[in-house]
């Protein structure tokens, strides 16, 4: 059951290129989330896969639909599994010299990227790469389906899902009903919230503040019907990108070109011919079209070598970040 | 040379520009056939590896690279950056050493050789070799226990090269050498702490 929409906006984001700096993360967060009961959401966040991810455990806690598209209710987050944001002694460490050092007001035990960089495997062998996840924008979007106030909207004109603040009364059925704990309930005034896809900069023609800001250039933003737009090149023609979890129903209009991998070393230091990430693995994130993507890529990238044209690489590239995005 | 949203890509200067490198030879000089260096086997950049008995004699190596949470100390303390990582100075350790020395991860420990020592937040990182430890470098004084910071257990020796053919890189040059101190001639060992 998806909802009709006149045009939907889409963003691509390749994970070859990310570089985990979270300069997305940070662009959100000051623009979004610092301040009146937002504090603890990164409606934009860098997590390190695999790995627990934000909030901590949320590929197990459910929402999404079954594969009959009825609606799962899941669990909700704790505050610690988001990460309780804490705060620092700076008048007292740097300015009255009244505590020794700087240091947090309580002693961090989790956070939203607590387990960076760990991943799994042993050295050399180990692997982890970033994703960087936002709320997908869904065609299905799993709380709105849940949403018993009818307060969840998508927008005809491009598809972002919204969170009318008048009519939300702070149930948090959405919040358990999506599968990627993309919406966040605000305490201080008894809402929901989430990525709003950066609307009132989309109005004006500007993309995303955590597009824009992508240092790594890994992210497209364009509508899906646009033929000549970067998002058909990617997700329709080449097939090289693809969303996250599609086996969870909700139908994501933001896609990811997956991470390629070196291949894993033996003991001595010889090449092997499997990959460092499992492609298994990485089929089970995005999907069985994960082994197509990468031999499109490795084709395409031998065209490149080969000194041939291909219109593949010069736009995962991304020559002209202005290029990358396509806002009308 | 900056133009508008194009990056400036390394080596610019050189390979576009054609302007030579302020070196003898006008290149990027690896290799040196000076009297001294060939004395200190240093024809080609050499590793010491060692800065004296008291800093260099640990088993475990010790590197620090660039954060990517600031520019050096610069937005080290923020608290928008700290929420992101473990909230205090952390210390890289692969989880094998950490379970041989008996350190859980997020667990607090003592970093130390003959020299100094500090205290730091173990985090688990499986990329790292077993005999090395890492830590970004940058983390300001005060951010440490008792201000003790990460240079408390890094010497240097003088480095003879230096005063090669007039102090500098075998010849003075403004901003092109400084007596920057190496942190990976010093060696260390961790415990809990």
């Amino acid at each position: 059951m998806s909802t009709p929409v006149k045009r939907q906006l889409s963003m691509v984001m390749d994970l070859n290129k990310c570089i985990g700096c979270h300069t997305c993360t940070s662009a959100c967060k000051l623009m979004w989330t610092n301040r009146n009961g937002r504090e603890y959401m990164y409606w934009n966040n860098v997590e390190t896969q695999p790995g627990e991810g934000y909030p901590r455990g949320y590929a197990e806690m459910g929402g999404g639909f079954d594969s009959n598209g009825n609606l799962k209710i899941g669990k909700e987050p704790s505050a610690e599994d988001y990460g309780i944001p804490w705060d620092y002694n700076y008048e007292e460490s740097l300015m009255t010299g009244t505590d020794p050092w700087m240091r947090p007001n309580v002693k961090p035990t989790w956070g939203p990227n607590w387990d960076e960089d760990e991943g799994e495997g042993e050295y050399p062998n180990s692997y982890y790469f970033y994703l960087p996840r936002i709320c997908n924008h869904c065609d299905n979007p799993g709380c709105l389906a849940a949403c018993s106030r009818n307060a969840i909207y998508k927008r005809q004109e491009d598809g972002i899902v919204l969170v009318d603040q008048e009519r939300c009364r702070g149930y948090r059925y959405c919040v358990t009903g999506c599968p990627y704990k993309k919406v966040y309930f605000n305490e201080k005034i008894s809402k929901s919230e989430k990525c709003i896809f950066c609307y009132p900069r989309i109005e004006k023609g500007l993309p995303m503040a955590c597009a824009k800001q992508c240092v790594g250039r890994i992210r497209w933003v364009g509508y899906r019907d646009d033929v000549d737009g970067p998002i058909h090149l990617l997700v329709d023609r080449y097939k090289v990108a693809l969303p996250l979890h599609p086996e969870w129903g909700t139908k994501p209009n933001v896609f990811y070109v997956p991470p390629t991998s070196p291949p894993r070393l033996t003991a001595d230091g010889a090449v092997e011919s499997e990959s460092r990430i499992p492609i298994e693995y990485l089929e089970g994130l995005f999907g069985s079209g994960v082994r197509e993507a990468f031999a499109t890529i490795a084709a395409e990238r031998q065209k490149k070598s080969n000194g041939e044209d291909s219109e593949l690489m010069d736009t995962l590239i991304g020559y002209r970040h202005s290029e990358m995005f396509k806002l009308s | 040379m900056l133009r508008p949203d194009q990056p400036l890509n390394p080596f610019e200067k050189q390979v576009v520009e054609k302007v030579p490198y302020p070196t003898l030879s006008g290149r990027i000089t690896f290799y040196c056939d000076h009297d001294r260096f060939l004395r200190l086997a240093s024809r080609v950049p050499t590793a010491r590896l060692h800065a004296g008995r008291e800093a260099s004699n640990y088993p475990l190596n010790f590197y620090s690279p660039h954060t990517r949470w600031g520019i050096h100390s610069n937005w080290r303390s923020n608290k928008y950056m700290m929420r992101l990582q473990r909230g205090e100075p952390n210390v890289y350790i692969s989880p094998k050493l950490a379970a041989d020395k008996g350190i859980e991860d997020g667990s607090r420990v003592r970093v130390f050789n003959g020299i100094g020592e500090f205290f730091a937040q173990a985090k688990f990182y499986p990329s790292l070799p077993q005999d090395t430890l890492m830590m970004e470098h940058g983390w300001e004084p005060y951010q440490f226990e008792q201000q003790k910071p990460l240079n408390d257990i890094t010497a240097t020796l003088l480095q003879p090269l230096e005063l090669v053919g007039n102090w500098g890189h075998l010849k003075f040059t403004l901003w092109k050498w400084n007596a920057n101190q190496l942190a990976h001639e010093s060696s260390v060992d961790i415990a809990p702490a």
